[in-house]
Parts: C-alpha cells; sequence; structure tokens
C-alpha cells in the first residue's frame, strides 16, 4: 500500500483529501504544519508521495520541498499551489518537487495524477526482445534488475527517472515527443501541465553527470527538442569494448 | 560644516603667527634697549668715576635710563636705587639682558682701559611691548574674523543654490507618494541632482503606468467576475426547493460557472502581468555572465579556487534588469567566495518556461535553510545582509532567489521569468 502524506493547513481541504484518498486504497497522513510535515519526512518510514500545499503558514513551501527531498530522496512531491504566479511553481521545481497541481483542482484529476506518479514499471524489460540491457557509451543499463550503471557503480535513479531513461534508450538516436514519454512512462489520460517531464529530464541529466564526472566517464546527453520532445544521443559508433571492471 | 573647517584653517595658521608676533616685540624691545642703553654709554665715558653729574643723552620717553658706579650706587638717571641682578651681572663685565618686576631691562658696561667703571642700564615696562602686542593680535583677530564670515557667506551662498533643487526634489516626492503620478521634477543644472530628479522621474512614470494598469485590472475584474457571479446566485437560488432532477441539473450547471470563473480569473492576471515586458530589451546571459566570470576570477585565484562559467545554448532570454542580476549574482559569488569551498561554477540554463542561474560551489552543509536569507542572519552560509538583499531584487522584479541544494554541493538559483515569444 502506498503510503502518501498530505501537508495542508487547510483543515476542510485537508480532512477531505485524507479521507478520499483513504477511501480510494491508499495509506495516507495529514500535517497541518510545514514543521509537522518535516518531522514526519524524517523520521525513519519511507513515504511515497507527498502532496504539499505551497501557502503554509509556519514554513516557505519551497523550503519544505528541499528538506523533505533531503529527507526522502525516493518521494515524489506534488504541489498543490493557489499560487497563481507561476515562478513559485518553477521555485518549487527547482528545490525538489516532482509536479504540481493548480487549486482548484478535482479529485478525479488528482487521483489521475496519483496513479500515474505511483504506477511502477511503465517498461517492459521484453518490450525489444533483448536480453535486458541498454549500452549507452559508458553508461549501461540492466532493465530486468532496474540498475544503471557507470562502470560497476550504481547510479541511484528514482521509478520514473529510471522509466524514462529506458525509453529514452529504446529509442536512442531518434526524437521521442513530449506527448509519446508521458504516455510510456506515466499515464496515458494525461492531463494538464507536462512539467514533471522537463523536471525528471533534469534530474536525470544532473544524477548522470555527476556519476560520470566523479568516474571520469562520458554520461549520454539527452537533447531537447523545443516543441517536441527529447532525443537521447546515440553511443559514439566505434564498438564498445566490454566494460573493464577497474572502472 | 564649512564654518568649523574655516574656523579650523584660520586657527592653525593664526596661532603660530600669533606667538612668531609676540617673539618679534620682545626681541626689537631688547635690541632698541641695549641701543639706548650703548648710546648712553658713549654719552657718559669715563667721568662717571669723578663723581661729576653726568648728563645722559634723551630717549623714548618709555625708557628708563640709568647710570651705576662701580660700587653698584645709582650715579644718574632714573631707575632702583641699588643694584638689581642685571647691574650686578654687567659689573663683571657681561652685556646683560632680561626682564625683572615687570620691566625689560638692558645693562651695559662702561669700560675705561679694560675696566669695568660702571654700568648703563636702560629699562621699559614690559606692559608697554605687551600693549604693542595686543594692538596687533586685535587685528589678526578681526582679519580672522572677516575671513570666517566671508567663508559663512559663501557657505550659505552654496548650500542655497544645493538645497533649493534638492527641496523640489523632495516636494515632487511628496507629491508623488500622495498618489499624483503625473508630476515631474525641474532641472536644476547639478549634474548628480539632475540625475536623481530624472530617476525619480522614471519613478514616477512606472508607478503611474502600474497603478492605472492595476485600476484597470480591478474595473475589469469585477465587471468580468460577477456577471457569472450573478448567473451562478440566480440559477442556484431558483433550484433551491426544486426536484432532486432540476437540483442536480443546477448543481453541474454550477460546477461549469465555477470552471469559467476560474478561467476568467486566470485570464485577468495574464492580462496585468508583463505586459511592459517588451519595451525592455532581452537580457544577453553571456556577456553579463563573461562579466561576472572577469570580475571574480581574480579573488577566486587568489584562494586556489577555480571558476568556471557555462551559458547553456537552450537558455531562454529573459528581460529582467541586467544591473539586477549582476549585483544577484555578485552577492552570490560573494558568498561563495567567503562561505563555500572548492571550485565554484555559474551556470546559466533552461528552467521550463524561466532562466535559471545557478551559483554552485562544493561545500555540503546540510544544516543550510532558508534562513540565510534572513536579515542579519550570520550563520555558517549566511552574510548578513547580503543574501537577504539578493532575494528581495529578484522578488521585486518577479523573479525568485532560492537555495536549491546543500549536499552534495551547496547551490543557490535565481529563477528569472522568461519574456514570452
Amino acid at each position: 500500500m502506498a503510503h502518501l502524506l498530505v501537508v495542508e493547513d487547510d483543515e476542510q481541504i485537508g480532512a477531505h483529501l485524507e479521507s478520499a484518498l483513504r477511501a480510494n486504497g491508499y495509506e495516507a497522513s495529514w500535517c497541518v504544519t510545514g514543521a509537522s510535515a518535516l518531522q514526519v519526512a524524517r523520521a525513519a518510514r519511507s513515504i511515497d508521495l507527498v502532496l504539499l500545499d505551497l501557502g503554509l503558514p509556519d514554513i516557505d513551501g519551497v523550503e519544505i520541498c528541499r528538506e523533505i527531498r533531503l529527507a526522502q530522496p525516493g518521494a515524489v512531491i506534488v504541489m498543490l499551489t493557489a499560487r497563481t504566479d507561476e515562478m513559485d511553481v518553477v521555485a518549487g521545481l527547482e528545490s525538489g518537487a516532482d509536479d504540481y497541481l493548480t487549486k482548484p483542482f478535482g479529485m478525479v484529476e488528482l487521483l489521475a495524477r496519483l496513479r500515474a506518479h505511483l504506477r511502477r514499471g511503465g517498461t517492459q524489460p521484453d518490450r525489444e526482445g533483448g536480453e535486458g540491457f541498454l549500452d549507452l557509451g559508458d553508461v549501461r543499463i540492466d532493465v530486468r534488475a532496474r540498475r544503471c550503471l557507470v562502470g560497476n557503480v550504481d547510479i541511484v535513479l528514482r521509478a520514473k527517472e529510471f522509466d524514462l531513461l529506458v525509453r529514452l534508450a529504446e529509442s536512442a538516436g531518434s526524437a521521442v515527443s513530449r506527448e509519446t514519454l508521458m504516455a510510456d512512462v506515466w499515464d496515458e489520460n494525461w492531463w494538464g501541465s507536462t512539467k514533471t517531464l522537463d523536471v525528471h529530464i533534469a534530474a536525470l541529466r544532473r544524477k548522470l553527470a555527476e556519476a560520470a564526472a566523479a568516474h571520469d566517464r562520458r554520461e549520454p546527453v539527452i537533447a531537447t527538442l523545443r516543441g517536441h520532445g527529447y532525443r537521447l544521443e546515440s553511443p559514439p559508433a566505434v564498438v564498445q569494448a566490454p566494460l573493464s571492471p577497474e572502472g | 560644516m564649512a564654518l568649523t573647517a574655516t574656523i579650523v584653517a584660520v586657527a592653525l595658521f593664526a596661532l603660530p603667527l600669533a606667538f612668531a608676533v609676540r617673539q618679534l616685540y620682545f626681541t626689537n624691545e631688547q635690541v632698541e634697549l641695549e641701543r639706548a642703553a650703548l648710546r648712553a654709554v658713549s654719552a657718559v665715558g669715563p667721568e662717571v668715576l669723578g663723581g661729576d653729574p653726568v648728563e645722559l643723552p634723551t630717549s623714548e620717553t618709555d625708557v628708563q635710563v640709568a647710570v651705576y658706579g662701580r660700587d653698584g650706587s645709582l650715579v644718574a638717571g632714573s631707575g632702583p636705587a641699588t643694584a638689581d641682578a642685571g647691574v650686578r651681572r654687567a659689573l663683571k663685565g657681561q652685556i646683560s639682558q632680561g626682564s625683572e618686576d615687570g620691566w625689560l631691562v638692558s645693562v651695559v658696561p662702561v669700560t675705561s682701559n679694560e675696566k669695568v667703571i660702571g654700568v648703563v642700564r636702560a629699562a621699559t615696562r614690559e606692559a608697554d611691548v605687551w600693549r604693542r602686542i595686543a594692538l596687533t593680535w586685535a587685528a589678526m583677530l578681526g582679519l580672522a574674523l572677516l575671513a570666517v564670515s566671508i567663508a559663512v557667506l559663501i557657505a550659505r551662498w552654496q548650500a542655497r543654490r544645493l538645497s533649493s533643487p534638492l527641496e523640489s526634489v523632495a516636494r515632487t516626492a511628496q507629491v508623488l507618494g500622495d498618489g499624483d503620478f503625473t508630476v515631474r521634477t525641474t532641472q536644476s543644472g547639478v549634474r548628480e541632482i539632475d540625475e536623481t530628479a530624472a530617476a525619480l522621474d522614471a519613478t514616477a512614470a512606472r508607478l503611474g503606468a502600474l497603478v492605472s494598469r492595476e485600476r484597470e485590472f480591478s474595473a475589469n475584474a469585477s465587471h468580468q467576475l460577477r456577471t457569472p457571479l450573478t448567473g451562478l446566485r440566480l440559477g442556484l437560488e431558483a433550484a433551491l426547493g426544486q426536484p432532486p432532477e432540476t437540483l442536480e441539473q443546477a448543481a453541474i450547471q454550477a460546477i461549469a460557472t465555477a470552471d469559467e470563473l476560474e478561467r476568467t480569473i486566470r485570464e485577468l492576471l495574464q492580462l496585468t502581468q508583463g505586459s511592459d515586458a517588451g519595451s525592455r530589451p532581452s537580457l544577453d546571459a553571456t556577456v553579463l555572465l563573461s562579466e561576472v566570470e572577469a570580475r571574480w576570477r581574480g579573488p577566486l585565484a587568489a584562494e586556489g579556487r577555480p571558476l568556471r562559467v557555462t551559458v547553456e545554448s537552450q537558455a531562454p532570454s529573459t528581460t529582467f534588469s541586467p544591473a539586477a542580476v549582476r549585483q544577484i549574482v555578485d552577492i552570490l559569488l560573494d558568498n561563495a567566495v567567503r562561505h563555500g569551498q572548492g571550485t565554484v561554477e555559474v551556470v546559466a540554463r533552461d528552467s521550463g518556461t524561466a532562466l535559471a542561474i545557478d551559483v554552485r560551489d562544493q561545500g555540503t552543509d546540510v544544516t543550510l535553510s532558508h534562513r540565510v536569507f534572513d536579515r542579519g542572519h550570520s550563520g555558517a552560509g549566511g552574510s548578513g545582509i547580503g543574501l537577504s538583499l539578493g532575494r528581495d531584487l529578484a522578488q521585486a522584479r518577479g523573479g525568485r532567489l532560492i537555495l536549491s541544494r546543500v549536499s552534495p554541493s551547496t547551490v543557490f538559483t535565481l529563477l528569472l521569468p522568461g519574456s514570452a515569444e
């Protein structure tokens, strides 16, 4: 059962969300303040998804995003914002949030969004009929084991980041449209902003670059195609030598 | 201020001069006395010994001249009846000078065949010398007062010249504060004041535009929101007490109207935001960051820390004020120099609809929080006022300054709204 944390200071909305989430088979906790939410997030238990209201009275929403991201690296953070200023959303996404919903939103929309974020294994290991390995130059993906390796070292990717990398790697060298990526990695019936795609691409690029730099390797490049989507550049044409154990 | 400076200057000049004047007068008087005594010596000659009456030459009225015999007794002229210290010294064959009991005295020995046969004493009242000194000092004081009063007049004139345009600027600011955005300052001819006035005029123009836009927005908003609200209310009132099917119909209708209202609000906000963005040129991140690099490479290199500046090709354009960006990036780099570690990276990149500028250093401090932006905070990562100012500067123009990562490196991100394409 997925564990959700609702952080919302409005009593009515909070209570409503908590009961609706429980009714839909999620385990939901509700915090009214940012401080209590951070306390829960820092407790040992892992949280799958956080619904975070940005307009909390005690702590700035952007700050909470970063603190939760630090305490719960694996959690999906969805901001709930009544703020019409787009820059607040951008700031939230920059400090660790994955997605946002603008108030007012409907429960149907929210539940669809949650399902898409919590859906696991969006790609099938055997879809291409391969043996379940994808080579991207210095980076190798073990699709079955859901591991991504630079040399012998794992890059820690979150579920959606991994799915996104696999989806791009399957079509390495060709453009993949935003709609396709959203449908294959999240949900075919995604409705609303697809900003979460850019956030995940940014995180993926950063993690690949950091891991590659740490091991003195070259990371696979994800190119942005404005107005269309993304393309994972093919590995160099030279025949790839087997990855040596010394890294 | 100018008055104090003048007084100090005059005093510094006049006090040593006054002292020198006093010295000069006394020295002069001594020379005069000695000359009078010598004149008397040549007049009296060796007949002093004989006890004959001595004819002393007439001299200045305020100088006493007296002749004393070898035994120190007064022979002729006016002076103390018995030999004083100066006379006794002179009887030993030396010219003696000095002051005694308020008199300035000069005593010259009278010699005959290399023997002292008597002395001539010339004296004048010190009070007379002082009187002359006082007269000179009074004249000097008068001149000093004249100099100071001229300085005061000049300072007054200058202050009037500066203060009247400043008062005009202050009046303009006052009128502006009272809500009249059409007010403009007048040219004064003083460059600095005219620049201030021009800045105030620009502020007035921008405020005027802003306020009129806001007023327009309120008017539009109330009109466009009231109409559907009225419809919503009427529909719901009509549905009250009706059978459930009609009620349900009304609820569906009401939800549709609510959506419509939400859309209207969004559109109205878009109307008020950024409609003057086109009037400013777009910011050139490459040029701006290369300036930043040139400024900061030296200070960082001095600490053995490399600086890397990158502008990604797909960074969106923004019309954010370059001066503000420069200032904020400087604040972040200063912070990285003071509190950060290792390589400092500045990256301009795409953040969806915004231009993001990351300033990253290799320091890791998970205790850092948004408190670094608090005014006066001076913890491990805080620099007092700098970051707080940076955040204000960013927000005043619709941007954001956030602490985006604390581990494994520290990243501050400046988010600048992208210009509409």
